[in-house]
C-alpha cells in the first residue's frame, strides 16, 4: 500500500474544480512525516466523479500536483516561531537576572547555580531548541517536496462525488441555486470538505476562501482553450485557471 | 493489523479506522501477524472511497508518529527539566530567607525557562505503535473484511440504524446503546464521542456542558472519517 494524498475533483457546471479540503491537507502533512521516518512509495489519489472520461486524465494528474505543491507550500511555513537569544525581551531579562544573581550571589551556591542556568545555560538550551525547530520545519518541507515530486497520480472513482455530479445534471435552476443545493447535499453525500467550495460558487465567486483550479470537462469545448490546465510537466498556459490560493 | 468499519449515522455514515489494538480483548479477524487492513462496509466501496480510507490510516500513523516538528526527544527534555528543576527548587529555597512572595516570583521567573509544553506531551507509548506500523504500510493491503462476526455485527447494527427516526442526538445515543447490547464496546465509544464532540447537535444547554466534560477524557483510539449516506 502506497502512502496516499488526496486530491477532490468537485463536479461544477462547466467543468470541474480541484479542491483539497482541510482532511486531506493533513492528510498531506502525515504523509510527509511518514516519508520522514522511514521512504515509502507515494501516492496521490485524485477523487473523481465518474462522468470524468479518461481524455481528462493527464490534465487532472499534472492540476492535482500543482495543486497540492501549493498546499504543501504553506503547510511548510512554521505555524509558530520560537523566539531565543536577544531578539527576545523576556528570555532577554532572564539573562540579565541570571548576571544579576550571579554578582550578588555572596556565599550562596544556590544563587550561583541558579544564576548560571538563567545566564548561561539556559540561553545555550534555548539555541539548541531554535535550532532543532527550524530543522525539523526544513526536514518536513523536504519530505514534503520529495513526497509530491515522487508520487504516482491515479484517478479513482468516488460515489459521493457521481452523486453530486448526478444531481447537478438533474437539477434545472439557476447555477447559484444549483451550487446552492449542491452544498446543501455535501453532507450526504460524506463530503462536507467541498461545501465551502459550493458556497463560494453560489456567491458568484464572490468570497473563495478555498483552493480552486477551475478545469474544463471536455477538450474540444471552445471555452476549454481558455481554461485549461497543462497537462503534466508543461507550463501553465493561462494564469486564469487558477481562481484563488485563499485558505480559511 | 488494521481494521475500518463504516458505521451509520443519520443522515450519512462515518468511516472509522482502528490501528492501535483498541478493540483490546476481542478476538482479531487475522492475528496480529497478518498485515492486512479490513475494511467492513455495508456494500462495496468505489474505489475513491477505499483511498480515503487508506489515507485516514495514513493520518493516523503520521500524526501519531510525528507530532510537530520541533518536538523534543525525551533524554534533552528530561536533561533540560532536571536541570531547570534544580535551579528553580534552589533559588526559591534560598528566596525563602526573604519571605515567601519573594520565593515564589523565583520559581515562577526560573519555572518559565523550562520546556513546559513539549514535556506535557505525551503519547510516547502511541508513537512507538504508530512507528512500528507505519515500518509495515508497504506490506499492508486493503481487502474486505472476511470476520463473520464483526460482518454479522455490522449488518445488525445498519439494520437498526434504518428502523431509527427522531432526533439526530436521540439516534446516536440509540445506536450508542445498540452496539453495547451487542458487546461492541468500540463502535460504542465512537458514537459516544461523536455526542460528546458536538458533531451531533444537543438538545440541551446542560446535555452540552456534561458532553463537554466528558469530551476531555483523553485521546481517541482511533481514526475517523466522514462518508456518504447509503440506502
Amino acid at each position: 500500500m502506497a502512502v496516499t494524498a488526496l486530491v477532490y475533483t468537485a463536479p461544477l457546471m462547466d467543468g470541474y474544480a480541484l479542491v483539497v479540503p482541510s482532511a486531506a491537507r493533513r492528510a498531506l502533512a502525515a504523509a510527509a512525516q511518514l516519508q520522514m521516518e522511514k521512504p515509502h512509495a507515494s501516492a496521490i489519489a485524485v477523487l473523481v466523479p465518474a462522468s470524468v472520461g479518461e481524455h481528462a486524465g493527464p490534465r487532472l494528474r499534472g492540476a492535482a500536483r500543482d495543486a497540492l505543491r501549493r498546499v504543501a507550500s504553506e503547510l511548510a511555513i512554521p505555524v509558530a516561531t520560537l523566539q531565543t537569544g536577544p531578539s527576545c525581551r523576556w528570555r532577554l531579562g532572564l539573562m540579565a537576572t541570571g548576571w544579576m544573581l550571579l554578582i550578588a550571589a555572596g556565599q550562596s551556591w544556590a544563587q550561583v547555580l541558579a544564576g548560571i542556568w538563567l545566564a548561561v545555560v539556559y540561553p545555550l538550551f534555548a539555541r539548541w531548541r531554535s535550532t532543532r525547530f527550524q530543522l525539523g520545519w526544513d526536514r518536513r518541507a523536504v519530505a514534503l517536496g520529495q513526497f509530491i515530486e515522487h508520487a504516482e497520480v491515479v484517478l479513482h472513482e468516488h460515489a459521493g462525488l457521481t452523486a453530486l455530479a448526478r444531481a447537478l445534471e438533474a437539477m434545472e435552476a439557476p447555477d447559484t441555486d444549483r451550487y446552492a443545493a449542491l452544498a446543501a447535499a455535501c453532507n450526504g453525500a460524506g463530503l462536507s470538505g467541498l461545501r465551502d467550495t459550493y458556497l463560494t460558487f453560489a456567491q458568484g465567486d464572490a468570497s473563495p476562501h478555498v483552493d480552486i483550479i477551475r478545469f474544463a470537462s471536455e477538450p474540444n469545448n471552445s471555452r476549454q482553450d481558455a481554461t485549461a490546465t497543462p497537462e503534466e510537466g508543461e507550463p501553465p498556459r493561462n494564469s486564469s485557471a487558477v481562481l484563488s490560493a485563499q485558505t480559511s | 493489523m488494521a481494521e475500518a468499519f463504516v458505521l451509520p449515522l443519520p443522515g450519512r455514515s462515518i468511516g472509522v479506522v482502528f490501528w492501535e489494538r483498541a478493540r483490546r480483548g476481542e478476538p482479531s479477524a487475522k492475528g496480529a501477524a497478518s498485515p492486512t487492513f479490513a475494511v467492513y462496509a455495508p456494500a462495496a466501496l468505489s474505489p475513491g472511497e477505499a483511498a480515503e480510507i487508506s489515507a485516514a490510516l495514513h493520518t493516523a500513523l503520521g500524526e501519531a508518529a510525528g507530532g510537530e516538528p520541533s518536538r523534543l526527544s525525551a533524554w534533552p527534555r528530561l536533561l533540560w527539566l532536571a536541570l531547570g528543576g534544580a535551579s528553580a527548587v534552589l533559588l526559591a529555597l534560598r528566596a525563602l530567607e526573604l519571605g515567601p512572595a519573594y520565593s515564589f516570583l523565583c520559581l515562577l521567573a526560573v519555572g518559565a525557562t523550562l520546556p513546559w509544553g513539549s514535556a506535557m506531551r505525551g503519547g510516547r507509548a502511541s508513537r512507538a505503535r504508530a512507528l512500528h506500523a507505519a515500518r509495515r504500510i508497504a506490506d499492508i493491503s486493503l481487502e474486505a473484511g472476511t470476520d463473520a462476526r464483526s460482518i454479522e455485527r455490522l449488518a445488525l447494527l445498519w439494520q437498526h440504524a434504518r428502523r431509527q427516526s427522531g432526533a439526530e442526538l436521540t439516534q446516536v445515543n440509540n445506536l450508542e446503546q445498540f452496539c453495547r447490547e451487542q458487546s461492541w464496546p468500540a463502535a460504542a465509544r465512537v458514537y459516544s464521542d461523536l455526542a460528546g464532540t458536538g458533531s451531533v447537535p444537543a438538545t440541551s444547554s446542560w446535555r452540552r456542558g456534561l458532553r463537554w466534560k466528558s469530551r476531555a477524557t483523553g485521546g481517541r483510539p482511533y481514526a475517523s472519517l466522514e462518508m456518504r449516506a447509503w440506502p
